[in-house]
């Protein structure tokens, strides 16, 4: 039987090529999609614990325990027996064990003593391994204790912090000798971590050498013998730091290895005088939540792209047994039975899912890389390469939807193995419509999903409310764009159809006889699938661009219009004397500034341009009937240089930007107030208004316009209250002339925003480095742009929204190729008949022509249609998971002209290949070959 | 060859060979002449695989003999442009195929007509359509798609076809062999009208022995040479 499935399929080279080809893309994404959710889990962990590190110049995989043995608590030993077996408690190795074992407040008194030195209070201790870790600076290592002298070394910070010398020799009474007598201590030398470490960033250093500024080292043999001995166990501290590489910390075990850290901290907790703390059981646990979101999420987006590829499978095999259904009943009119016949399907799409598989998995790691680079939609970057598994729920899915596919080419055959030659010529004749459409599933379909979109529609408000809790996509939400989306192909199905009959009742009489025919193989023939599939791929591919374009451009829009409204926004520590004003009963000292340097920022190269802002947002303005309101946000702006740094994206005011900024420059008191000082409070052009800054200095001014919208500011801002519950207010916005409010009021704190060359901020960071310069201010939009396109959720959803987008281009393709391959190995007889007919090669062309031109070309317009409109319907929803803080500005779907252009040149290029074959295969088709084909 | 006077077909020497897989080459016709006499019906008997159904789609100009000429009603048509070929195949010949051949997506009446619209029949197309499956037998199954129609009547409406638009020559290959004595009686007896009542002319092939006498010139073909003929 073998022999006779190999040979059959080397006879339908073409069959088994695109069958092959849907099997391995299944597969492959089938495998892709659980390796690529771990990876990037895995990508997103590690990256919570390295930003930790950086926000934090601390390691976060760092556990640390303090045990002293008092009152009777004997926890120095059995913590250390614990400390020994930590790596398997948690489950990680150490990277690093680091044992501080001290006793502290030994009182320390200079043998000779000195003017500026006198009795200190320090910690004597021992540090394990640290000789290896340091370098002296002064003096030398302690060494062998002589003459009763204990050596020790202090870090450069304690030297200075407790006032010692180096070689300067202490007594304590804290700690005796062996002869009962006080120990002595001499500073043998001065150290710092080794350049070594310094170099590698080693984690020996965790604590740098200057938080050790009260303890003096000493060797861990001299601690042992001549300090811990003397009857000292009680006041014997130990210190460890466990530290594992964060590295081992997986998407696997970080659940059990913080569960076991908290275990451990609760188990430390019952007794006062030790304890185990941890930086990051913390942090997994918020990962955890944010990766259940994420993970949620990245399913969902994938859905469509299964259903695609289902339908994919489903349509060629159809094809395939379309075409087989002959051979079968031949089979079986010649004596198979029933199960030989099943036996040979089984074994054939057997050994097809055997090759998918062996060359999926490889293309499902290439593809998991691809989305891993993905930057934005359809854009990528070369990033560190994914950590990819080969798990055992990476081959379950594979195989899972190798099952599936191997079920749906051979349950099929069920049916048409108990047909013979006879019945199936018979079958052949019916010409019912199929079960969806007599049940008016496309209508009912497109009626669900309306309903869900109206049902959204009424509930934003409580979704975004549920994202903000920290919910995920809602998965009804996607479910209806994309049962819409297959509404729509159905419902093109039945109305395609409709419409090429109008065209050909209209014309019968004098069609051509190409034409006439193409109209009769539109109309009669079975070929619906194609066109399905064609409006879902194709309205799929789209509403994955509009989706994915909208959720980046709001985040960047977001980031470059309200948080920040230029490169960089950023405000010194200001210093004032308002000491010398609190101290001044008088009252007469005025409060006064000292003004950072402004042109240093001015003059930094790879600056543009540079302006100063008052951004004021505890200001108050008097308001009609005597009322005051204390929301409101007070800017000054010098306008030219304003309007050369800031930004304000196109389209929000009704007018440009910068005819505001000419508004208020013509005249000093000039302002621009928010559009809710009309709408609610009834100002007009004109009219005047006093407001007042946080300080309570006043002004007034004239309203020169309103604005609904301006850089960084919000027009509702959401307050909460102290029950917790959130409340949103208005946000009103003042816009002044700065000189005038500084003529009023002198120099108050202002922020310094800059517009940098290209965006690079670097600059102000080096500035702001070499300078010293603290700040209270900082927004690097660059910065915020670059960790948005990180962010897991918007990164992974951009990498899948590709994947589907290019999966659902390829299926285009390939399904396009292989319909019209096997549609004319299938017409072969009909184009013989019409050779011999007497119909020219052009007319048959023509007649092809036609065909394609409502098949596939209607198809591809309703399909780009019930993109487009998809998109404006149901992105909106989408979106709402994707945004993280509310944004005041007005919702835009991104319906990415140049990826419908991307995707219809795609399908053309494929539509111009299948043409080209087509042709070839026409002028080569031999009439009387056909003919012979053609014969059963 | 038969001393025909005025001859709608004339074969010369037609050889055709088929390249063998490494091997020798295969001669299905080793060197035939043939003539078919002006309205009357030419049998081209012979067993399976004799060659003369390679003959008849060289005569038909569906295929090209390796050696040999073809002269249709006075014209050369070995070697005829593929774009005269068309004119042809659409004007003034007609096909019925051993197997059936009706277009699957149209109706009985669609089939014949679609010939009427290609060759651009003056008249009325749908009435001679009728017509021509009147002639036949199955007016009455005008609307029926091939699928619903059985062989015969497929066999028919090819008939149907191949006449409607009053070709001067049809090629019939083996359009008995799938039917029954008596439709196949019925076939033969609507060619002998034909010829007799509109001076159409047709070659038909046949493996069956029983036509023999009914036609006026009779070819018998083995192993790709013709045997005999009167």
């Amino acid at each position: 039987m073998l022999r006779f499935v190999l040979q059959k399929l080397r006879n339908k080279k073409w069959l088994v090529a695109s069958l092959l080809i849907g099997n391995i893309l299944l597969v492959a994404i089938a495998a892709a999609s659980p390796m690529y959710t771990k990876a990037a889990l895995q990508r997103m962990l590690t990256r919570t614990m390295s930003d930790y590190a950086q926000e934090h110049s601390r390691y976060p995989t760092t556990a640390y325990i303090y045990s002293s043995s008092m009152s009777g608590h004997k926890n120095l030993e059995s913590d250390a027996a614990l400390v020994a077996g930590l790596n398997q408690r948690l489950g990680v190795k150490p990277m690093l064990l680091l044992q501080n074992r001290f006793i502290s407040n030994v009182e320390l008194y200079p043998e000779l003593t000195r003017v500026n030195g006198g009795a200190v209070t320090a910690r004597v201790g021992t540090l394990a391994d640290m000789e290896q870790h340091i370098q002296i600076v002064s003096g030398s290592l302690y060494g062998e204790t002589t003459d009763g002298v204990v050596d020790a070394i202090v870090s450069e910070k304690a030297l200075v912090e407790l006032g010692m010398m180096q070689g300067e020799i202490f007594t304590t009474n804290t700690i005796q000798n062996a002869a009962g007598e006080p120990l002595r201590i001499r500073i043998a030398g001065v150290f710092r971590a080794s350049e070594a470490d310094i170099e590698q960033g080693s984690q020996f250093w965790y604590r740098t050498p200057s938080s050790y500024s009260d303890q003096l080292f000493v060797s861990e043999q001299a601690f042992t013998s001549d300090i811990a001995a003397k009857n000292l166990q009680d006041e014997e501290r130990r210190v460890w730091y466990y530290i594992f590489d964060y590295n081992d910390l997986t998407v696997d075990n970080c659940g059990a290895v913080a569960a076991a850290a908290q275990a451990l901290t609760a188990e430390f907790k019952e007794n006062y005088y030790h304890s185990f703390s941890d930086y990051f059981s913390g942090l997994v646990d918020g990962y955890q939540v944010e990766a259940a979101r994420v993970a949620a999420t990245l399913r969902i987006l994938q859905v469509p792209i299964y259903v695609l590829l289902f339908s994919f499978i489903f349509m060629v095999s159809r094809q395939m047994l379309e075409i087989e259904s002959g051979e079968i009943s031949v089979i079986k009119s010649r004596g198979a039975s029933r199960r030989q016949i099943i036996g040979i399907y089984a074994l054939q799409s057997g050994l097809l899912e055997l090759s998918s598989l062996l060359l999926g998995i490889p293309l499902a790691m290439l593809i998991c890389q691809i989305i891993g680079s993905a930057n934005a939609f359809l854009e990528f970057v070369s990033r560190s390469s994914l950590r990819l598994e080969l798990t055992g729920t990476v081959m379950l899915y594979a195989l899972a939807a190798a099952a599936v596919s191997m079920a749906a080419m051979v349950i099929p055959v069920f049916g048409y193995s108990s047909t013979t030659v006879v019945s199936r010529k018979q079958s052949k004749s019916r010409h019912d419509k199929p079960l969806w459409q007599r049940l008016y599933l496309d209508v009912i379909l497109l009626a669900i999903s309306l309903y869900g979109l109206y049902t959204f529609r009424g509930q934003e408000a409580q979704i975004t409310a549920k994202v903000q809790a920290g919910a995920g996509l809602d998965p009804l939400i996607y479910l209806a764009s994309s049962l819409f989306i297959v509404a729509c192909g159905l419902l093109a199905l039945r109305i395609i159809p409709l419409i090429v009959r109008l065209i050909y009742t209209i014309g019968r009489r004098w069609w051509s006889p190409s034409l006439y025919a193409s109209y009769l193989w539109v109309l009669r023939s079975r070929g619906g699938y194609i066109m399905v599939f064609l409006v879902v791929t194709i309205a799929l591919g789209i509403f994955n661009a509009s989706t994915a374009r909208t959720v980046n451009n709001n985040e960047i829009d977001r980031i470059c219009y309200v948080d920040g409204g230029a490169d960089v926004v950023l405000m010194e520590q200001w210093t004032d004397n308002s000491d010398a004003v609190a101290d001044d009963d008088t009252g007469r000292t005025k409060l006064a500034y000292n003004e950072p340097d402004f042109n240093k920022y001015a003059a930094l190269p790879g600056v543009e341009s540079a302006t100063r802002v008052i951004c004021d947002t505890g200001a108050s303005a008097s308001l009609e009937g005597a009322r005051r309101s204390n929301s409101v946000t007070l800017m000054g702006i010098h306008t030219r240089e304003f309007g050369q740094t800031a930004a304000l994206k196109d389209g929000l005011l009704p007018e440009h930007f910068y005819s505001y900024l000419n508004a208020i420059s013509q005249k000093s008191n000039a302002v621009l107030v928010s559009e809710n000082f009309r709408e609610k409070y009834g100002y007009q052009l004109g009219d005047s208004l006093s407001y007042r800054d946080s300080n309570g200095n006043s002004a007034r001014g004239v309203i020169y316009g309103f604005v609904d919208y301006w850089p960084t500011y919000s027009a509702t801002a959401t307050v909460r209250e102290s029950d917790g519950t959130e409340r949103e207010t208005d946000n009103l916005l003042i816009v002044a002339n700065l000189p005038y409010l500084q003529a009023q009021w002198g120099v108050t704190p202002y922020q310094v925003w800059l517009r940098m060359k290209d965006g690079d901020t670097a600059p102000v960071y080096e500035l702001i480095e070499r300078q010293k310069i603290s700040l209270t201010e900082f927004h690097d939009q660059t910065a915020d742009l670059i960790s948005m396109k990180n962010d897991p959720a918007i990164q992974g959803t951009n990498g899948i929204l590709t994947v589907g987008f290019v999966v659902a281009l390829v299926l285009c393709a390939v399904g396009f190729l292989i319909y019209w391959i096997l549609a004319i190995q299938n017409r072969a007889l009909q184009f013989g008949i019409f050779r011999a007919m007497g119909m020219s090669m052009g007319e048959i062309i023509l007649m092809l022509f036609n065909e394609q031109l409502y098949v596939s070309g209607m198809s591809i317009a309703v399909g780009v249609g019930a993109g487009l409109l998809g998109s404006r319907l149901y992105v909106p929803l989408v979106q709402l998971a994707y945004v993280k803080a509310a944004t005041p500005l007005p919702l835009e779907v991104s319906l990415g002209g140049s990826d419908v252009i991307r995707l219809l040149i795609a399908v053309l290029v494929v539509v111009a290949l299948c043409m080209c074959i087509l042709g070839t295969i026409i002028r080569k088709l031999k009439i009387a070959q056909a003919l012979k084909l053609g014969e059963d | 060859m038969l001393n025909v006077e005025n001859p709608i077909l004339v074969a010369r020497g037609i050889k055709r060979c088929f390249p063998m897989p490494g091997g020798e080459p295969f001669y299905a016709l080793k060197g035939v002449d043939i003539a078919a006499p002006r309205g009357r019906l030419t049998i081209l008997k012979g067993k399976s695989g004799s060659g003369k159904t390679t003959l008849m789609n060289i005569l038909g100009a569906l295929d090209q003999p390796t050696e040999g000429t073809v002269e249709f009603d006075g014209r050369e048509i070995t070697s005829m442009s593929e774009k005269e070929l068309t004119r042809l195949r659409r004007f003034e010949i007609g096909f019925v195929f051993q197997s059936v051949a009706l277009i699957p997506i149209m109706t009985a009446l669609e089939n014949v007509e679609f010939v009427l619209r290609l060759g651009r029949y003056p008249g009325d197309r749908r009435a001679r359509a009728i017509e021509c499956l009147e002639m036949v037998g199955l007016a009455e199954r005008e609307s029926h798609m091939p699928a619903q129609m059985s062989g015969g009547e497929q066999q028919r409406v090819a008939i149907a076809r191949a006449i409607a638009h009053q070709p001067k020559l049809i090629f019939a290959d083996e359009p008995t062999g799938a039917l029954d004595t008596n439709t196949a009686i019925n076939v033969v007896k609507i060619f002998k009208e034909l010829c007799a009542a509109q001076g159409v002319s047709i070659v038909m092939t046949t493996h069956d022995t029983g036509f023999m006498e009914i036609g006026d010139a009779v070819y018998e073909l083995e192993g790709g040479e013709v045997i005999s003929e009167h």
